[in-house]
């Protein structure tokens, strides 16, 4: 489980540097958030998620480079 | 002959390319596609122009502006090629829409998301949404849009009309005019492009009979625009401007000076504002006063109403602004022709008539009151007068003021500092409130008259309609001869009258206002030194008798004629 830590929750700077970053692996990326699924290599799709300070959801990676992915993309989460 | 007549609805000379400015209404396709591989294409294309032209916005925004604003567009770019909105527009054509309506109807979905957010900053987003929605709808058409606020070379924009918040975005270093083919003298758009001082024009068709990337020469004074001038025009035009630029050099000598007659008579001339970025004009003329704050701007362009705290800045700057004047501020007047969209208006046959300004506000008395406990905290720091626009009937007024006492006491009890000397005033602009102003004036501290609308009830003639510029005009004997009756009516009842029309600045009618007894005078800040300039060359006590005849005028021309000789061309 991942919990935002920007005051500003997930707004579109941040949405744009996750999609960056989604978009350099092979696998298939999901955050899920109270059970629905968004795709993290889609701005909209994080925009949609509403995700405010404080907002938690769990990080799904599926594909050759899945542990690379999840490594990459909690990285950049903890930076922001 | 190069010259087309206009109306001039803003003074100044101005030389530039045409600029046809086309605003399409998005017009959904009805029924469903026979061909979905057309439709893709369509759609295919429409990405490939909106992301060459965002492309092209962000080198241009680089060299011209900052990263900031190249940053948005690199957002929108990443909004355009985003794979869920690519995948729910394809799955649309797929099942047999018109790629324009899959564009609008999946845009849409989302912008109506940002929308409700609970959230300034994604509700803003869904303008961005608007924006690239639009671009890939234009480019469907096989158009193009045109950002306004991107425009880096010297242009006279030509459009049907202009929006507020169009105008908002206008760079003056390069818009050195603004020819529509809606509106008048007193409509929006003249009254943001005197406050910009950017020469403008109304004339019926204009986008037909010019080109684009055409060279013109605006005449905002005469109201004639020129297309492709001679070199002979051209230096007549220069010299004019410079003699302008010359004259206005001199009057800014009176930045700091009172405004007075000849004969020493003090009148105030204050200032007509909307915005906060109007104030600082307002204050670099050295207005006296505030005549008429417009409240409407702050709740245009955003999604719910301000909050009491967001009034309550607001109005205490502009108050603070001005230690040693009065500060007229006015109540939310919408409706008409400013519609708030988050504000539940009917769409009524006649706006200009219609459930507006403080008969929405009565009905409403949420909004109303909110604004009344702004304003009266905020009277702690300069001199307050609350005007109510569109009184019309002796029981609005008695009800404001009722709302507004329950509001103070309230406010009285929590121990909230409030200035012990807030006047309450109105709009004199409804032909009921002007013939019985004797009576209204026993309920108010001071008239305003709201010259604009009154003149369009008078006459019965809209004030946005070019063809009636003959029977719209203050200059009426009708107009002039109540506007007497409702200075007589304040003097009598002693209180203050002042004008916040666009008739206020006419310098051909400021010997009748003064000839007239008015107090105070409120106009665009652009217009107040050459007020004070003509004002300096007046002698009221000679005017006595002249005000008098111009009274017994029965047509507009005698009215004309007989103002003539108390003129003072500059």
């Amino acid at each position: 489980m991942f919990e935002i830590k920007n005051e500003l929750g997930l707004h579109a700077r941040p949405a744009s540097m996750i999609v960056q970053e989604a978009k350099k692996y092979k696998s298939t990326i999901n955050f899920i958030k109270d059970g629905v699924k968004f795709n993290a290599k889609s701005i909209m799709s994080i925009m949609s998620m509403d995700a405010k300070f404080a907002s938690k959801f769990e990080i799904e990676c599926i594909g050759e480079d899945e542990l690379e992915a999840k490594k990459g993309i909690i990285n950049l989460l903890n930076s922001l | 002959m190069n010259e087309i007549k206009g109306i001039g609805v803003s003074e100044g000379i101005g030389f530039g390319k045409s600029l046809i400015y086309v605003k399409e209404e998005i017009i959904l396709e009805k029924g469903k596609s026979k061909d979905q591989i057309l439709q893709l294409n369509k759609y295919n294309e429409a990405l490939k122009t909106t992301e060459k032209e965002l492309k092209h916005l962000i080198s241009h925004t680089n060299e011209t502006m900052s990263q900031d604003e190249s940053a948005i567009f690199q957002a929108h770019l990443m909004i355009l090629d985003d794979p869920e909105i690519k995948e729910n527009i394809e799955k649309e054509i797929a099942n047999n829409e018109y790629a324009l309506n899959a564009i609008h109807k999946i845009y849409s979905s989302y912008i109506d998301m940002f929308s409700q957010m609970d959230n300034d900053y994604m509700n803003e987003r869904a303008l961005d949404l608007k924006d690239i929605m639009t671009k890939l709808i234009y480019a469907v058409n096989g158009k193009k849009t045109i950002d306004l606020s991107k425009i880096c070379k010297d242009t006279i924009i030509i459009s049907e009309d202009l929006l507020p918040s169009e105008i908002a975005k206008l760079n003056k270093k390069y818009i050195k005019g603004i020819v529509t083919e809606k509106g008048g003298k007193t409509s929006h758009t003249a009254i943001m492009a005197r406050t910009l001082e950017i020469p403008a024009l109304v004339i019926n068709n204009i986008s037909k009979l010019v080109k684009d990337n055409t060279d013109l020469i605006i005449d905002g004074n005469k109201g004639v625009l020129i297309s492709n001038p001679s070199n002979k025009q051209v230096l007549y035009y220069k010299n004019t401007k410079t003699k302008e630029l010359e004259f206005k050099t001199k009057i800014l000598t009176l930045k700091n000076e009172r405004s007075k007659t000849k004969d020493n008579k003090y009148i105030h001339i204050a200032s007509n504002i909307g915005t906060e970025k109007d104030l600082k004009h307002a204050l670099e003329v050295g207005a006296e006063g505030i005549g008429l704050f417009r409240t409407e701007f702050l709740f245009m362009d955003r999604k719910k109403a301000p909050s009491e705290e967001e009034q309550f800045e607001v109005y205490k700057k502009i108050l603070s602004s001005f230690p040693n004047h009065k500060v007229v501020i006015r109540t939310l007047d919408i409706g008409g022709d400013k519609k708030i969209p988050y504000m539940d208006f009917p769409n009524e046959l006649n706006p200009f008539l219609g459930f507006r300004a403080i008969r929405y506000c009565l009905e409403n008395d949420d909004v109303l009151r909110t604004q009344l406990r702004a304003l009266i905290r905020a009277s702690y720091f300069g001199n307050l007068s609350i005007m109510f626009p569109m009184i019309s009937m002796i029981e609005e007024i008695r009800k404001v003021k009722e709302i507004y006492n329950e509001e103070k006491e309230k406010l009285q009890k929590k121990s909230e500092k409030i200035s012990n000397k807030i006047e309450i005033g109105m709009m004199i602009e409804v032909p009921s409130a002007a013939i019985m102003a004797n009576d209204f004036a026993k309920e108010v501290d001071f008239f305003s008259i709201g010259t604009n609308d009154l003149t369009q009830y008078v006459t019965a003639s809209d004030r946005m309609n070019p063809k009636l510029i003959n029977i719209y005009t203050p200059l009426q004997p009708a107009v002039i001869n109540l506007i007497a009756n409702v200075i007589k009516a304040g003097k009598n009842n002693d209180i203050w009258v002042g004008m916040c029309g666009e008739a206020g600045a006419n310098s051909l009618l400021l010997p009748l206002w003064i000839s007239m007894g008015i107090d105070e005078l409120s106009m665009s800040s652009s217009s107040i030194l050459k007020a004070r300039f003509t004002m300096k060359q007046i002698d009221s006590s000679k005017l006595k008798k002249w005000k008098e005849k111009v009274l017994l005028s029965k047509t507009l021309d005698q009215v004309k004629d007989s103002l003539k000789v108390h003129s003072y061309e500059n």
